[in-house]
């Protein structure tokens, strides 16, 4: 082991001279240090995405909906309730109701969706952020925090203004209705923030049904590891009048193209580090056309080619783990950064998002460095494995 | 006692078989010296590879103290050359990342010696081939002479039992080629170390105890 950290020491790390050597040293570990970041911080936004669509969608669907396309009847939905209420240990429910219309915004009429929800269970069934408007009334109107933009006067007057069509005659007239406003809720999710309203049932009734009407039953579990028992048990049970789907089911689209986004990219990252990796094998090869009479007067001393590959192995260990370790903690100051405020701005109305998201574990970075070294290794003893095959009298003529 | 029986050397070129030893047989004492002797291309530089393991015959065998080099696997081979033989070639090839002293410490490293006891060898060797002076110079602040007795100092740090020696005075002039070769008659004497040599020079050929003379692969002479 002298010997080897006494040869790897010159031969990586001492420069007597400007020369090729240095070049290729410095440009295949580059080649490797970028591929890592790349890596690295793609996996980390990409898993921020993930993260807080997921956590918008949990934070403002709920885990399981109960539903009926044509609506509840009054008998179905007391007897579905009163199955419920008996379920209280493992979930906690609400009903729910849309009603779609306009509102006015600063580009033009915009679609807002009202929701009427039981306001008792708001915050056990929809764990978002709730906050009062300083002029708002205490009537559980929450409008998603990005209305505001569209409407300041939610925030000065605590009135959220829509539109109402009335038929008169054969001619339809337009008019501006008006809900007092509590407050707002924040899911994270532009999509929902910009367009949904939350209200009690009651009044969603009031203002937009002539008579009560359910569409279903929003169910939050308690501990998510019940979601198959639970969708399981509730299809048993209604199996006769009602659907019931998961939240990854009503989001599957969303969530499949997230997924299939992250896989593509880590793909292409994890081939940019193979191919970074390959550029281990062209450092070999260089530096045995380079130092091939040095490995023939070594091991015309008496070095063994098991050595000789190690040596070479070795080395270019040493450099994909370095320049892998410096990747890795570079990517890891990145993604802090790019976790603070104000990160990266990005526009909601296109991303959904008012910034890069990021999500990371410390131990994605143990992994990766673990694997990158694995891979690195490898690629080294295949090239020490080709090159040493050559006999090497053969450069001793060269 | 060195024992090279029938061996034959054959390289491929053009779907051709080209015989650069044929049939090369002879027998050395412990302590002997040889000079091998014989125009370009005529083997002898093939011959010395092949006596030092450094090369496998076609066929026949090496025998070096009762040991058939051929039957080596390729860690024993290489502890072999390690332990037993010293290499001195026309180019000196000293490692150019490498001082002298750490050059002449390398077949010691290599045999597992601490690097204190590697050092202090190389010391007595440098003194020896009257270097001291050079011990941390790199070998191209060294002239030729210096640089050939410098790879002289590394190949008998050791104390190998065989000492092999490719024109090591081919590429010096003759102050400097008579001093290497009175070196290296000098350790074959003290150290009673095997000396083979390839040489152009006859003079120096006559000066050993034995000449073989190749002749396109063929022992032309042999005494």
């Amino acid at each position: 082991m002298t010997l080897m950290k006494f040869l790897i020491k010159r031969y990586l790390f001492t420069y007597s001279e400007k020369n090729l050597r240095a070049w290729i040293i410095v440009l295949s570990s580059l080649g490797i240090f970028i591929a890592s970041c790349l890596v690295l911080i793609s996996l980390g936004v990409l898993s921020g995405y993930q993260r807080v669509y997921k956590e918008a969608i949990l934070g403002f669907s709920s885990h399981l909906i109960i539903y009926n396309e044509v609506g509840l009847t009054p008998i179905q939905m007391q007897e579905t309730e009163t199955y419920l209420a008996q379920k209280e240990n493992d979930f906690a429910f609400s009903p729910y109701h849309f009603y779609e219309a306009l509102a006015p915004g600063k580009k033009g009429p915009k679609p807002i969706i009202f929701k009427g929800i039981d306001p008792q269970k708001k915050s056990a069934v929809y764990p978002m952020q709730f906050q009062n408007l300083t002029k708002g009334m205490a009537n559980q109107v929450f409008v998603g925090a990005d209305l505001i933009k569209e409407q300041p006067e939610i925030k000065t007057h605590g009135i959220l203004k829509y539109l109402v069509a009335s038929k008169e005659g054969e001619t339809i007239k337009t008019s501006i209705g008006q809900v007092p406003v509590q407050g707002t809720f924040n899911s994270g999710y532009y999509d929902f923030d910009s367009r949904f309203v939350l209200m009690p049932m009651s009044l969603l009734t009031k203002l937009f049904l002539k008579a009560p009407q359910v569409s279903g039953y929003e169910i939050r579990l308690h501990n998510l590891n019940d979601l198959e028992r639970i969708k399981t048990e509730l299809k048993e049970k209604f199996f006769y009048a009602h659907d019931v789907l998961t939240w990854d089911e009503l989001n599957e689209s969303l969530l499949t193209a997230l997924m299939l986004e992250k896989t593509v990219v880590f793909a292409i990252a994890f081939l940019v580090l193979m191919i970074a990796c390959l550029n281990i094998f062209g450092f070999n090869f260089l530096f045995f056309a380079g130092r091939k009479k040095d490995f023939m007067i070594l091991s015309a001393l008496g070095m063994a080619n098991k050595h000789l590959r190690h040596l070479l192995a070795l080395m270019s260990f040493i450099l994909g783990g370095v320049a892998v370790l410096v990747g890795s903690i570079v990517a890891l100051l990145v993604l802090t950064w790019l976790k603070q405020e104000p990160g990266i701005p990005m526009d909601p109305t296109i991303y959904y998002v008012n910034k890069i998201p990021v999500f990371f574990e410390y131990s994605w970075f143990f992994l990766f460095f673990a694997g990158a070294l694995i891979l690195c290794y490898l690629t080294s003893v295949m090239a020490g494995k080709v090159l040493l095959k050559r006999y090497l009298t053969a450069n001793l003529a060269d | 006692m060195i024992e090279v029986k029938k061996v034959s050397k054959i390289f491929t070129h053009a779907q051709k078989e080209i015989y650069a030893l044929n049939d090369v047989s002879f027998q050395l004492s412990s302590g002997d010296s040889l000079a091998i002797c014989g125009g370009s291309g005529a083997g002898k530089s093939t011959l010395l590879n092949l006596i030092g393991g450094l090369d496998q015959p076609s066929s026949g065998q090496v025998i070096i103290n009762g040991k058939d080099t051929g039957a080596f696997k390729e860690k024993e081979e290489a502890q072999f050359r390690n332990e037993n033989l010293g290499f001195v070639f026309q180019f000196h090839h000293l490692l150019q990342d490498f001082s002298i002293e750490e050059n002449i410490m390398m077949p010691l490293l290599i045999k597992g010696t601490s690097k204190k006891q590697a050092k202090e060898s190389a010391q007595t060797i440098l003194n020896q081939v009257s270097l001291e002076k050079m011990y941390d110079r790199f070998p191209r602040e060294l002239s030729g002479g210096e640089q050939q007795r410098a790879a002289i100092a590394r190949a008998i740090v050791h104390k190998p039992k065989l000492l092999l020696a490719d024109e090591p005075t081919g590429n010096l002039d003759d102050e400097n080629a008579h001093h290497v070769f009175e070196l290296l008659c000098e350790l074959n004497h003290d150290l009673r170390a095997t000396l083979i040599m390839v040489t152009h020079s006859q003079t120096y050929a006559k000066k050993l105890n034995h000449i073989i003379e190749l002749n396109a692969g063929v022992v032309a002479n042999y005494h």
